[in-house]
């Protein structure tokens, strides 16, 4: 229980606000009571089911087509779901994995290297404003549509935040670090993958968590006009047969996987990085 | 007395801002070499051209009878603010010359050991530098110095950011340590008390230009470290003649003489 010298008792801090059930529910309590209100609303018949179709609907169309072959409605709509999804999370890692492959290194280089930096940065600054959707065209012209076309877009979304960090994290380390490795007799290179790098981890990370967060950003664009599968291409699809209903189960989807493997990415940082935080012991 | 450090002639200049002007000094070996004075007076400067992380700008510095051209292992330095590696442990931070060299896992463990009895901090292994007092953090980056057998230990005014206890504490504390290891100790400090504390010999400095005013013998005035009694007369005397000394360059500087 907290301290409650000198508060007044009211509608705010009242004592129910702090039981353990309300502290359980806290964190979805406001999505419970949006989708209550949702489905309260749709059920209304204000709305056609296209435009607005129940929670309860969506979550109907979600499972089946997780569950049920359904042959009338053909390949994109029944038990395919986890296809869909699959290739979404695979072009998602590929076109993610290739950034980290090109940004990390590139990163190093430019923080590292001032002459390096001067060199690179007019063309990284002239390419890094420009959306990358709106590589899409070229992409299909280079590529045709497909994985190349998708992953290639992921790639350009994942690739600039995670050098612009990776920049960041070296030019940041600790200079005295630096000479501290080096009157213990360090060279460049053990000062470059014993001190730069452990020291530029964190940073690295942040860049590859925003980057996880725009490649699934991108993917579901660049699958609505590059692929043949995919969630991106699912609801797109499912416009088409104004399906409403897995239009916003798709959403859904997306979200759900998307926020899971970014709270993958920072639970691993926590784990990793625990010499960030701690506590003063003894003196 | 051996030579561990000669420098020999040393100007120092940043553009036109001259820093050292004409030192000339020698470090004996197994010495506490203090260098004193107020900021600026470019001591800080000169303990990092004997590390090897600046050069000079005229003149040379010898390590026995080595120029010194760069960092080596074979002289420590300890920073101010007690510069160390974060995302490893206290036992890994200290291991850091020894894996450098590539000695193997078995080896560091049992030199580690020894070095983390020496400054006291067993049972503290593995926690992680922020975790650690900032005093216990000083230890750890002596025991990393120490662990990879330095000649020569450079210390910038390593107590600077401890509080009054702790301070005089760790001053006992290197003490020891010193006369354990026998170590050259070159030490910088703006604190007449702290050098008087722990220097075999003091070189006092003036500003604008850096250089210096007068070296003192300080195991020859008022004993060797061991047996050194701050109370006496013949100590207070020197703790005066240190302060007159150092007066006129003060300006607006608190010389925290304590």
């Amino acid at each position: 229980m907290e301290e409650e010298v000198g508060k007044v008792e009211n509608i705010f801090t009242a004592h129910y606000w702090r039981l353990p059930f309300w502290r359980l529910l806290r964190p979805y309590a406001v999505i419970l009571a949006f989708i209550i209100l949702w489905e309260l609303v749709a059920s209304m018949g204000i709305f056609p089911p296209y435009i607005l179709p129940k929670f309860s609907t969506v979550m109907k169309s979600l499972f089946s087509s997780l569950y049920v072959e359904n042959p009338q409605t053909g390949f994109p709509f029944s038990g395919d779901l986890i296809p869909h999804t699959l290739w979404s999370i695979w072009r998602v890692l590929v076109g993610w994995g290739l950034g980290i492959l090109l940004a990390v290194p590139l990163g190093v280089i430019m923080g590292w290297s001032k002459n390096m930096e001067a060199v690179l940065n007019p063309l990284i600054e002239a390419v890094r404003p420009i959306p990358p959707l709106a590589w899409i065209p070229l992409a299909v012209i280079w590529f045709g549509l497909g994985f190349t076309s998708t992953v290639f877009i992921v790639f350009l979304g994942a690739f600039f935040p995670i050098l612009l960090n990776t920049i960041h994290g070296v030019k940041s380390v600790d200079k005295t670090a630096i000479e501290f490795a080096q009157t213990l007799g360090a060279s460049q290179r053990q000062i470059l993958y014993k001190v730069v790098l452990p020291s530029a981890l964190p940073s690295i990370f942040t860049g590859m968590r925003i980057g996880m967060g725009i490649a699934w950003m991108t993917v579901v664009a660049a699958e609505m006009i590059a692929a043949k599968y995919g969630l991106g291409y699912m609801i797109w699809f499912a416009r088409h047969q104004f399906d409403t209903a897995l239009i916003i189960g798709g959403m859904i989807t997306i979200g759900v996987v998307s926020i899971s493997m970014v709270t993958l990415m920072m639970k691993l940082e926590d784990r990793l990085f625990k010499w960030r935080k701690g506590m003063v012991v003894g003196g | 007395m051996k030579v561990a450090i000669k420098i020999d002639n040393v100007t120092k200049k940043f553009g036109d801002f001259t820093c050292l002007e004409s030192i000339n000094l020698e470090i004996f070996k197994g010495e506490i070499h203090t260098l004193l004075g107020p900021s600026g007076c470019g001591k800080t400067t000169l303990l990092r051209m004997i590390a090897g992380l600046e050069s000079p700008t005229e003149g040379k510095i010898l390590n026995n009878t080595q120029v010194i051209t760069g960092p080596s292992a074979s002289r420590g330095f300890i920073f101010q603010h007690g510069a160390a590696f974060p995302w490893r442990t206290v036992l890994k931070n200290i291991e850091f010359g020894l894996e450098l060299k590539g000695i193997d896992k078995e080896k560091r463990r049992e030199i580690c050991r020894k070095y983390i009895k020496l400054v006291g901090l067993e049972g503290f292994e593995n926690y992680y530098p922020h975790q650690i007092s900032g005093g216990m953090r000083q230890k750890m980056v002596l025991a990393t110095v120490l662990a990879n057998g330095p000649e020569i230990i450079l210390m910038d005014e390593p107590f600077g950011a401890l509080d009054a206890q702790t301070r005089s504490y760790m001053q006992r504390e290197l003490l020891r340590i010193w006369e354990e290891t026998q170590k050259t100790v070159v030490f910088v400090t703006h604190s007449i008390r702290e050098a008087m504390v722990i220097s075999s010999r003091v070189s006092v400095f003036g500003t604008r230009p850096g250089r210096i005013l007068h070296t003192y013998d300080l195991n020859r005035r008022i004993g060797s470290q061991k047996h050194r009694d701050l109370s006496e007369e013949r100590a207070s005397r020197l703790e005066y003649e240190l302060y007159t000394k150092l007066q006129p360059f003060m300006g607006h500087e608190n010389g925290e003489a304590g």
